[in-house]
């Protein structure tokens, strides 16, 4: 496959290198299955990968598999992360030309980089999906979009202001049985919906600001705080900081256990209910259940209990309901809902990625925008906003504002600490 | 996927979590109730840092003005400015704002980079001159922070302030203003200001500027100016701008206007095929009732793109009067419509679709029959089982074949009778096995009610019915449906012998039990292993711990070759009690079935130590147990894994 001028054409950066192209010099893309043929290396599209945890490899691994793509560099903030993904890559193509960097800019700045997996911790996703707009990069980026609000409305917005393809890594709209689960509820064939239910991510601690003696500043080279920190307030390094299970409930990085499985199963009821646009409009508490209404009085329910493994939801409509989870087993009442539906379990990201990479070459948008992904996380913070100042909240989708409470409406955002800019 | 999987895959993920949240002897701190007295207070007479960095917090979430002065004495601090913009940006106050402007004037560096981000969140119009100023400073970051936060505040001021560097500056600086411009536009047209942002997207949409910036303008005029939209939008369709057509496409199908879509229509016929075929797709996903008849009309149409648009633009707006229409090309010779049209079929959403689909199959031609159930089945009719019983009888195989498969997965009891009765007439050898599994699939959701069919038939039938019927009552299961396959199972050797025997093997209910004890009793080596087979399968499978230890006990004794004794020690693994564990422990130095015993114990102790403090006490003491007899290392790798698990 010819990488397609055009497709060169779309980024900021090729135009600052060739700043001659006209629409006139554009040629008819081939369809999409030869464009999707296997190419030569330099032909195809080019990827950077930024951030080398456990997801970052994973993910990885589906872009290297396709026929049409070449990863070219990686990056992350730890050395020992960043090299054991450059081996990996090198020895899955057999050669040494896969680039490691500690600095995502760096990735961002290379012409022959057309695309960027971002995997780095959530504090960071907003931030690198914006910058790697701007550059000209079209982007698959982890869930959740956001540790507030506000990041994810500008990513949401910038990328059909730069007309970037962002597709979300919320893979379980790209599974068969979370797709069939969605499809019975928007076709009508459980009647009218009334309530939506959500697992959220069980056994997490609730949101904490912890603050750990400091210690001693590793060398950028081995590990770069200040780059790991990002946008987020300054504070002294201590080791445990940067590890998955303890800022994935710290308040500056992420959003625990509610963004954490919210921003799939929320996405899949808000997907379900034909939301993707907007939001519920009050939320509050109920027992130990986080409830979002919406303005038609549908429920989305955060909570714990479903059954069938991890990120299980669960759609009760008028005339029956479905649920179902990564385990892949699915129950449905009436029962003939299923007909002869069997699914395999797992929640494998291989379908959304090669989704990502069609919508990529085609220009069409995929099943998880920025918008989309975005919305999903709305109400997942929202529900935080709730939980954190113990009173319910009416919300304004529209405005995307909290109704008559300027304390809820200030940790809608986070001041971004410079260079980071939203 | 069982629910024992289930329940790992959920134990996999919560270890994630449960066992890495704090270090040992961290103590998570919750953010205390926001109190602005109380932070300044610490802010005033200083603080450490953890003192220090929590009263910038909690004045980010209730400070008032009295708050404002003492924030702004920490704007340019190196250590404190970004803490400080932190709590002034979200502040709605007017002094907020005033304090960041004043600052902007003096500080440098980093901070001021801050206090520039914050004014552009704020939208801060007074600020537009003094960030209009810093637009043409030789700091790139500076003048394009400068320019990123006139984008945000989007006045009329900011805009003018932006459009003049605009026409003075060159790459890079202009792309950071068109960018700034591009977000201004955005912004005003969600305020509806359309007709000021639709001037500035005109202006970005001239040739020489880059493509990805007149694509930005070229979407956002959709939105500032929908009067004019329908018209740029097919002349982008009809261009050979690939990359504008797709854009527009998009662009039919998210923008509204009342009559737009009688436009989109109007000019299908001047577009050439791309376009036309493009347009169509546009307004498929536009999902506008209005397009309907002219997509209709496009099936016709001579080109193929068009034409196979027009296909698949029917699953998205077409009805039931056009079933008979996409039926009939299920089997018209061109496999591209064919698959476009069962697609279609598959998609169509309104309520009558599934009655006029079955409707259609009537006036169908044979090969369109066996199509339109396959349809039907996927789209998990309500009405397919009884159609596909209906259809057993068609003249033709391929319609039998297909209605066959249907009842697999659909059928249930009232298809029995019919189902039954293809399998007796099916002589092709394929047609047969195709019966055979429907009666399996249909005896199994039937269920016991299926018997008085099923087992009247038994009576007379010859070898191949009798193997059929057999592994259907065996799908059955239950006590009724067992005797004739016991009997059977226990005849002279024959073709339905084994198989019976296999099936009673497999049988679904603990009512096999006594017979599968009794068959593990014999001496006969045949009846012996499926006996203990079967029996071992069902006591694994016994949720009744009582039940499970006594069969396995039972079974132990009958199990003669280490084979039988390795099935049965592997069982005992399911059992989480004391019992099984003190059953496992004389097998460990047993040479022949000691490892079997070994793997079994843990995954024993892997259970129950789950069970509390006591359970503990028992998995450490298997375990031990276990590492101190055993010598091979995998089996001690794995005790050790379960025995970290309780660290």
């Amino acid at each position: 496959m010819k990488r397609s001028s055009s497709f060169q054409e779309m980024t900021r950066r090729s135009f600052l290198n060739s700043a001659t192209t006209t629409l006139g010099g554009l040629v008819v893309l081939p369809n999409l299955i030869s464009r999707r043929a296997q190419a030569a290396p330099s032909e195809r599209m080019g990827i950077g990968v930024i951030g080398m945890g456990g997801r970052g490899m994973r993910v990885m691994e589906s872009f290297l598999q396709q026929p049409d793509t070449q990863v070219r560099a990686v990056c992350d903030v730890y050395a020992e992360k960043r090299l054991a993904a450059k081996a990996k890559v090198d020895e899955f193509y057999g050669n040494q030309d896969c680039t490691a960097h500690i600095d995502f800019l760096e990735i961002l700045a290379r012409p022959d980089i057309d695309s960027v997996l971002i995997a780095t911790g959530d504090n960071w996703h907003s931030g690198v999906s914006l910058m790697a707009a701007r550059a000209g990069k079209d982007i698959y980026c982890e869930k959740p979009m956001s540790v507030a609000l506000t990041e994810s409305r500008a990513v949401a917005d910038i990328m059909p202001r730069l007309g970037r393809i962002f597709q979300c890594g919320t893979q379980r709209r790209s599974i068969a049985n979370f797709r069939f689960a969605v499809h019975l509820a928007r076709s009508g064939k459980l009647g009218q919906l009334k309530e939506l239910h959500a697992e959220e991510a069980p056994g997490m601690k609730e949101i904490y600001s912890t603050v750990l003696p400091e210690e001693p500043l590793p060398p950028r080279e081995v590990f770069d705080w200040d780059r790991w920190l990002g946008p987020s307030p300054w504070r002294p390094y201590n080791h445990e900081y940067p590890t998955r299970g303890f800022w994935s409930a710290h308040v500056d990085w992420s959003g625990a256990s509610i963004t954490e499985w919210g921003s799939h199963t929320v996405d899949l009821c808000q997907w379900a209910n034909n939301t993707d646009h907007t939001g519920p409009t009050e939320f509050w508490k109920e027992a130990d259940r986080w409830i979002g209404q919406y303005k038609d009085g549908v429920k989305v329910i955060l909570r714990n209990g479903l059954r069938f493994g991890s990120c299980p939801v669960r759609f009760e409509g008028e005339e029956g309901w479905v649920e179902t989870g990564d385990s892949g087993e699915i129950e449905a009442y009436p029962k003939s809902l299923l007909g002869n539906k069997g699914f395999e379990g797992g929640y494998p990201p291989e379908n959304h990625v090669r989704a990502f990479l069609d919508c990529v070459l085609t220009r069409e948008q995929p099943v998880s925008t920025a918008e989309v992904a975005h919305r999903s996380i709305s109400v997942c913070h929202v529900a935080n906003i709730c939980k954190r100042l113990g009173r319910p909240i009416k919300w304004d989708p529209d405005t995307e504002t909290c109704i008559g409470d300027d304390e809820a409406n200030r940790l809608l955002s986070r001041a971004y600490r410079a260079p980071w800019y939203l | 996927m069982n629910s024992v999987i289930s329940r790992s895959l959920t134990a996999i993920f919560l270890g994630v979590f449960v066992g890495t949240v704090l270090a040992p002897g961290l103590q998570a701190q919750e953010a205390a109730p926001a109190d602005e007295a109380a932070a300044l207070a610490v802010l005033q007479s200083g603080g450490d840092w953890n003192a220090m960095q929590n009263a910038f917090r909690q004045l980010r979430q209730v400070g008032t003005e009295q708050s404002v002065p003492v924030l702004a004495g920490f704007l340019g601090n190196e250590q404190w400015s970004h803490l400080a913009v932190y709590a002034l940006e979200p502040m709605p106050i007017p002094e907020a704002g005033e304090a960041l402007r004043t600052a902007l004037g003096i500080v440098g560096g980093a901070p001021q980079l801050d206090i520039i981000g914050a004014l552009g969140v704020r939208r801060d119009n007074r600020a537009v001159k003094a960030l209009s100023g810093l637009m043409s400073s030789d700091d790139a970051d500076l003048a394009r922070r400068a320019a990123a936060a006139l984008g945000k505040i989007a006045s009329g001021d900011s805009v003018k302030a932006l459009t003049q560097a605009h026409e003075e500056a060159l790459d890079p600086k202009k792309l950071d203003i068109s960018e700034a411009l591009l977000e201004a536009a955005q912004i005003q047209v969600k305020e509806g200001k359309g007709r000021s942002a639709a001037k500035i997207y005109q202006a970005l949409l001239a040739e020489d500027r880059p493509l990805f910036i007149r694509m930005g303008a070229f979407s956002g005029l959709a939105y500032a100016d929908p009067k004019g939209t329908p018209e740029r939008l097919i002349a982008a369709l009809g261009g050979d701008g690939e990359i504008f057509r797709n854009v527009a496409v998009d662009l039919v199908a998210e923008t509204s206007g009342e009559g737009a879509t009688k436009e989109y229509v109007a000019a299908l016929d001047s577009l050439e095929a791309e376009g036309k075929a493009a347009l169509i797709h546009a307004l498929s996903k536009r999902k506008d009732p209005a397009a309907h008849d002219a997509i209709l009309a496009a099936v016709d149409n001579g080109e193929p793109i068009v034409r196979l648009a027009a296909i698949d633009a029917l699953g998205a707006l077409g009805t039931a009067e056009d079933i008979g229409l996409l039926s009939s090309l299920l089997a018209a010779g061109d496999d591209e419509a064919a698959a476009t049209a069962r697609n279609s079929l598959i998609r169509m959403e309104s309520k009558d679709i599934n009655d006029a689909i079955a409707a259609s199959i009537g006036e169908a031609s044979p090969a369109v029959r066996a199509k339109v159930l396959e349809v039907l089945d996927v789209r998990l009719a309500p009405q397919v089982a009884a159609l596909a019983a209906e259809y057993l009888k068609d003249a033709d195989a391929d319609v039998r074949l297909a209605s066959m498969q249907v009842l697999v997965q659909n059928g249930g009891a009232a298809e029995l009778s019919a189902t039954l009765e293809a399998l007796k007439l099916a002589t092709d050898p394929k047609e047969n096995k195709a019966a055979a599994r429907a009666l399996n699939g249909v005896a199994k959701r039937a269920g016991e009610t299926g018997l008085p069919i099923v087992l009247p038939a038994l009576e007379g039938a010859d070898e191949a019915l009798k193997i059929a019927l057999v592994e259907a009552l065996g799908q059955v299961g239950g006590a009724n449906a067992l005797p004739p396959v016991a009997t059977l199972a226990q005849g002279p050797e024959s073709p339905v012998q084994a198989v019976a025997l296999r099936v009673l093997s497999d049988w679904p209910t603990l009512d096999a039990a006594p017979t599968l004890l009794e068959l593990a009793k014999s001496t006969t080596g045949g009846l012996h292993d499926a006996g203990i087979r079967g029996y071992v399968r069902l006591a694994r499978s016994t949720e009744d711990a009582a039940a499970k230890g006594t069969m396995l006990d039972t079974a132990m004794k009958l199990a003669n070759r280490k084979e039988e004794q390795w099935l049965v020690l592997s069982a005992y693994g399911t059992l989480a009690t004391g019992e099984s564990l003190a059953a496992l422990t004389p097998y460990l130095k047993n040479a022949e079935v000691g490892n079997e015993a070994a793997l079994a114990m843990i995954a024993v102790a892997d259970a129950v130590r789950q069970h509390g403090d006591a359970g503990k006490v028992a998995a450490r003491g298997a375990l031990d147990t276990v590492m101190a007899s055993t010598q091979d290392e995998n089996v001690r790798q794995n005790a050790q894994a379960v025995m970290d698990k309780m660290k």
